[in-house]
């Protein structure tokens, strides 16, 4: 039988394990922990098993479809870009949930917990492996009900309960931009087709909808005076959605809140499921971004500023968790600048993209998990109150300084030697100069070496608060249990040597992710339609710019080093109170003032306000009055109801003898 | 000779009076009056059309009709009694504790 | 006053309502009445009339007079004698 046919079951079993472990989980060892894990390493298997076919026979992808009503269906894919996904998905996940055995078994809700991440996964493998817009739409939704219910996961804090709040409006605005694309999308297919829908074809179908592509960019329509194609006008929404997942500016505002929930569930975010389900959209939908340049352009830009904006508020945090929160939006911007280098590069741009989303799952997580082992250890987040931590937990010193190494990229170029980090990165900044030198446009480049070199500085300051130096309060600490420190080694291992063994092969496998037996998208005319040229081999640039972003890194690391770890410079000085570029980085270049003060006190509660007075004054006024009147009415005539019987008496009388006028009068006319 | 429509009219009169006390009167013994009035109006009718058909049935009617006609008034003004007992007073107006 | 006005109206509507039928309706009577009704005696005829063809509904009204004779007694009994 081949491995193909149970591909159903990869999203299915971790479904199936959030219902088991929910409702039996507390009888069971460990809260029901080895179901989730269970279940999402036979999916790991399959989703690898396949993948690995896949590699053998890139044409041939997995494609099986059932029809659920009317023109939609319920559809598996998985192509190149879907394998690599799942096999990453699942894996992370899979080392997350190894190493939440650990990290939760002090904690009694234990089998919530394990359901709850099992969906997630569950949901994250659905968004990966659907086959049409919508079905990625539904899974899309789960993923964020389950960031929510999850960073709420104790709810008990305020502060837990607002950050999860906080996190599903803020997906939400990105949610019902996503939903309004896939609205449009589906009214300009029904208007493509004159609204004759053909049978037996499902138009939200990815396969469909990029057949339509030339159609839909021929439509157009007028937006603020301006005429704007209609495929824009899509891209733009869907990107919308990723803003929101993802994190970019100016969504990202959730992200750092969602620290709120345990360790293990911000590295599941962080890494394996729930932001890069927004790359994942952008990937998965290229071909159209590939026919919109104005909206590949606002990609890149949208992701360049985002990479740069984080990695500055990165730089002044004191809370381990939220270094890295803001580690995440700047590695998201640099997968999205990736992306958003199409319009250039075509395919290429989705294959470095893709593979600085493996490599950055891989670093990610093992930096999460490395802080939250820190964290378990020490009982706080706050780094001015570690110190030497890497004396009584060597294997997490190592493995948190290896992660270190990929998130800043270093590496030799021009060798096979390098951590992932290095590997993809560093080629997404290459692309970025490619882009410059073609279009004489070097704003990205500019903003993703700046972002490289503010990386490179954040990540070792915290390496250095945290393990170097003496301990600057006594907080004891051990090293972690073995079913934690597992899974660091394991990601260690692939966050230094995974980007090295595959680049090459990664981006060629992806070239075949719009090419297969289940679609066929020619990028190269896409690109003519976008009125640009596809670049292909790039070998020529200067060795300057080939060793830039590992100067900018080694200069990163050498700055951290002198400030935090020799402390050359008392940084108590500079860092004060008074200094305005310290309170605007420290305050988050006041996102908060302006989201909570600006917009939802006084725009958003505005709006709420005129909402207000239309619903209670108007609606419920017409509503009110049409009562009100019955009742005054109704005041009027009752009080012909006197209860007296005399009164009915009288009335009875004069009724009869009415009645018997008008009979006599009708009698007679007959 | 008097014809019959004269005792009807009498009748429809007396009935009317009653009819009358019975819508503009609030002692309950003047209600009452007026209730013996209207029944004493039917009597009449039934007298009237019993000689002029020659029928005697009507006028054993009537002597029913004025037995029960006792019996209501002792039943009414039993009532009455029993309401100025209680409450000094007869004003059928007043008399609305049982009013929804 | 004005309820009172209302009543009387209402009265003498229905009083000529229902002379005018008493009029215009034409009555069957027996042909002629027997001459000089003063010199006959009804009271022998309904006499035998109750008790005879009668006799059943004039003992139910005897039961009649007699419940609300006792009912007018109980209702009526001062609270006082007790």
């Amino acid at each position: 039988m081949a491995i193909e046919y149970l591909a159903f079951l990869i999203p299915l079993l971790p479904a199936l394990a959030f219902v088991i472990t929910f409702f039996f989980g507390k009888k069971m060892y460990s809260g029901g922990a080895l179901i989730p894990i269970g279940a999402i390493a036979i999916s790991c298997i399959i989703s690898i098993l396949i993948t690995i076919n896949l590699l053998q026979n890139p044409e041939e992808v997995v494609h099986q479809s059932f029809h659920w009503f009317a023109i939609l269906n319920l559809g598996i894919l998985i192509d190149p870009l879907a394998g690599v996904m799942l096999c990453m998905v699942s894996f992370v996940s899979l080392l997350i949930h190894i190493y939440a055995v650990g990290y939760m078994s002090h904690d009694p809700a234990k089998p919530r917990y394990f359901a709850e991440t099992a969906l997630f996964t569950a949901a994250m493998l659905g968004v990966v492996l659907s086959d049409n817009i919508l079905q990625l739409f539904i899974c899309w939704e789960l993923v964020g009900l389950c960031s929510y219910l999850l960073i709420g996961f104790w709810f008990q804090k305020p502060s837990a309960a607002a950050a999860a709040k906080k996190a599903f409006l803020t997906t939400r605005v990105g949610d019902v931009m996503f939903l309004t694309g896939i609205i449009i999308l589906f009214s300009s297919i029904f208007t493509i087709y004159n609204g004759n829908l053909p049978e037996g074809v499902y138009v939200l179908q990815f396969n469909e909808i990029f057949k339509l592509i030339p159609e839909l960019s021929a439509m157009h329509t007028t937006i603020l005076g301006s005429e704007v194609s209609m495929l824009t006008i899509i891209a733009l929404l869907f990107f919308g959605g990723a803003v929101g997942k993802s994190g970019q500016f100016p969504l990202h505002v959730w992200l750092p809140d969602a620290m709120e929930g345990p360790t293990t569930v911000s590295a599941l975010i962080h890494a394996a499921t729930m932001v890069t389900a927004g790359v994942y959209l952008v990937a998965r939908t290229f071909p159209m971004f590939m026919g919109a340049p104005d909206a590949l352009i606002v990609v890149a830009y949208v992701g360049g500023f985002t990479a740069l904006f984080a990695s500055t508020m990165g730089i002044v945090m004191n809370d381990i968790k939220r270094v890295l929160a803001f580690s995440t939006i700047s590695q998201l911007g640099y997968m999205m600048l990736g992306l958003g280098m199409g319009a250039v590069v075509g395919m290429e741009a989705v294959g470095v993209s893709m593979f600085h989303l493996i490599n950055h799952a891989f670093f990610k997580a093992l930096l999460f998990l490395c802080a939250g082992s820190v964290i378990h250890s020490v009982g706080t987040q706050d780094m001015r109150q570690m110190g030497g931590v890497g004396k009584v937990m060597p294997i997490t010193f190592i493995t948190m300084l290896v992660a270190s190494l990929a998130l800043a990229g270093f590496g030799i170029p021009g060798t096979q030697i390098g951590t992932s980090g290095f590997f993809s990165k560093d080629a997404i900044i290459e692309t970025t100069y490619l882009f410059g030198e073609h279009t004489g446009n070097y704003i990205p480049y500019i903003f993703g070496i700046v972002a490289a070199l503010l990386t490179s500085i954040y990540i070792f300051r915290l390496l250095f608060m945290t393990f170097t130096g003496k301990p600057r309060t006594d907080y004891g600490g051990h090293e972690s249990p073995s079913s934690m420190t597992g899974p660091l080694s394991i990601l260690a291992v692939l966050a230094l040597f995974f980007g090295a063994l595959t680049q090459t092969k990664f981006y060629h496998f992806l070239e075949g992710t719009f090419e297969n037996s289940f679609v066929h998208v020619n990028i190269e005319h896409l690109a003519e339609l976008g009125n640009y040229h596809l670049v292909h081999g790039h070998h020529g640039e200067p060795l300057l710019i080939l060793w830039m972003p590992i100067i900018v890194g080694v200069a990163g690391l050498l700055i951290s080093f002198l400030i935090y770890y020799l402390n050359v410079v008392d940084m108590s000085k500079i860092v004060s109170r008074n200094n305005v570029v310290f309170k605007l980085l420290y305050n988050r270049y006041y996102q908060h003032q302006i989201f909570i003060e600006i917009i939802s006190l006084h725009l958003t509660y505005g709006l709420s306000l005129v909402g207000e007075f239309i619903d209670r004054k108007i609606i419920d006024g017409i509503i009110d009055g049409i009562s009100d009147g019955t009742i005054a009415i109704g005041e009027i005539i009752r009080k012909v109801q006197t209860g007296v019987v005399q009164s009915y008496a009288t009335a009875v009388i004069a009724g009869v003898g009415l009645l018997i006028i008008l009979l006599k009068l009708i009698v007679e006319v007959q | 000779m008097i014809p019959l429509t004269y005792y009807l009219i009498l009748s429809s009169i007396v009935f009317s009076i009653g009819l009358y006390g019975i819508m503009s009167q609030r002692n309950g013994v003047r209600l009452l009056m007026s209730v013996e009035l209207m029944l004493n109006s039917a009597n009449i009718n039934l007298v009237a059309f019993s000689s002029y058909n020659d029928d005697m049935s009507g006028q054993v009617f009537t002597l029913f009709s004025i037995a029960l006609a006792a019996a209501e008034a002792v039943i009414g003004f039993a009532i009455l009694l029993s309401i100025f007992r209680m409450r000094d007073m007869i004003n059928i107006d007043d008399i609305n504790i049982l009013r929804w | 006053m004005i309820s009172k006005a209302i009543n009387g109206a209402v009265a003498l509507l229905f009083l000529a309502v229902v002379a005018l039928a008493v009029v215009t309706t034409t009555w069957i009577t027996v042909d002629e009445l027997p001459q000089n009704l003063a010199d006959q005696s009804n009271i022998e005829a309904i006499g035998v009339q109750i008790f005879t063809q009668f006799v059943i509904p004039f003992e139910v009204l005897s039961l009649v007079l007699l419940g609300a004779l006792i009912g007018a007694v109980y209702i009526a009994k001062s609270e006082v004698e007790k």
